[in-house]
């Protein structure tokens, strides 16, 4: 079935050598947005439906994206991985974006982050919330990201002021070494432990994240941080799969 | 008293020990013959179980029967740490299935939506 324009045919953009990895669950009223708005600028995106109950997936299907099914929920952090491992299957893949499906990101910040990558010299570069002006963040939610920022070792290590952004740019060395193994919410500070043991040149760019009704009611909620914490707490010490 | 010491002594060693190497062939066989020992105390406690109050006395507790439901305490949490390890690795080799499954797909569907080669 031909709708858009065929990705392959857009390797002459700016971002040609992009790809933009968008885990998708129960998002059928925003995806097609989302996806038509990084179209025009990212030629390139896939889309991991993380076995939705709606009608996700064939929202997905009618834009320009790939998409990726999962036959059964995984979380989170799966979808994520599954995104990289399918764009990391394209020769052509050089960068690499991960993509909030709910609209909370704006292009232009997506575009910024590759361009600190590309042209910046980094090997990562995560999205901040406090680095730039950050009114739109609730101050409930600011206070807890800011604590986690601060206690976490990894992202003080990495002198980070916001952990937990989706909004992410790895180069092909940093994403091919990436192995998200915490299927849930916790992937977020699993990467960020993955990249200080690293010795991965990671930046921070300050982004706006666009706080909507829609946004706010999915995300997800603060109680749900014990849960992270958990898992995280009996993760380190395990070996490797 | 004994007891405490030994119990949280016994309980905090355990779950270092699995937490750290999960698992290595020597913890499978510890575990094993953990099992093994927690058997044959069983079948004597049975069959003596004025031995348990001997022992209970010496350790400190007041009756043979609430030295057995300490030890089965220690025995209800190790069993939940080894679970939640055994779910953990079920998990991932799961997700590995599901993804294998998922990208295979994909890769198909997609050659056929954009009209690309197949690689």
């Amino acid at each position: 079935m031909q709708t858009t324009e065929a990705p392959g045919a857009a390797g002459t953009s700016e971002f040609g050598d992009v790809w933009v990895v968008i885990p998708v669950y129960n998002e059928g009223s925003v995806i097609a947005e989302v996806v038509e708005g990084l179209l025009p600028t990212f030629p390139n995106v896939v889309c991991v439906d993380d076995g939705s109950r709606d009608d996700s997936a064939e929202r997905i299907f009618h834009t320009g994206a790939h998409l990726v099914s999962h036959p059964v929920n995984l979380g989170q952090g799966a979808a994520l991985q599954t995104g990289l491992d399918y764009a990391l299957l394209r020769q052509e893949a050089q960068y690499f974006v991960t993509f909030d499906a709910d609209g909370q990101h704006r292009v232009e910040d997506a575009a910024e982050l590759v361009r600190a990558v590309k042209d910046g010299g980094a090997d990562v570069a995560l999205g901040s919330r406090f680095l730039g002006e950050a009114e739109e963040v609730p101050w409930l939610k600011r206070a807890l990201l800011k604590t986690v920022a601060v206690v976490s070792p990894a992202a003080r290590r990495l002198r980070l002021t916001d952990a937990h952004n989706g909004l992410r740019v790895l180069n092909r060395a940093a994403a091919s070494h990436l192995k998200i193994t915490m299927n849930g919410m916790a992937h977020a500070s699993e990467i960020v432990g993955y990249l200080a043991r690293s010795d991965l040149q990671v930046t921070e760019v300050p982004v706006t994240v666009l706080y909507t009704d829609y946004s706010k009611a999915k995300g997800q909620s603060l109680i749900n941080g014990v849960n992270i914490l958990f898992d995280l707490s009996l993760r380190s010490r395990r070996r490797p799969l | 008293m004994i007891i405490q010491v030994v119990l949280l002594a016994v309980a905090a060693g355990l779950l270092l020990l699995f937490i750290r190497n999960w698992h290595s062939v020597q913890t499978r066989a510890l575990k094993r013959l953990a099992f093994l020992g927690f058997i044959i105390v069983v079948v004597i406690a049975v069959l003596r179980p004025d031995w348990v109050n001997w022992v209970a006395h010496k350790v400190g507790v007041g009756r043979g029967t609430d030295l057995v439901l300490y030890v089965l305490a220690i025995a209800f949490v190790f069993v939940s740490v080894n679970t939640y390890f055994r779910l953990k690795s079920q998990e991932a080799r799961f997700t590995e299935l599901a993804r294998a499954i998922a990208v295979r797909d994909a890769i198909e569907l997609n050659a056929e939506r954009f009209g690309m080669v197949k690689r």
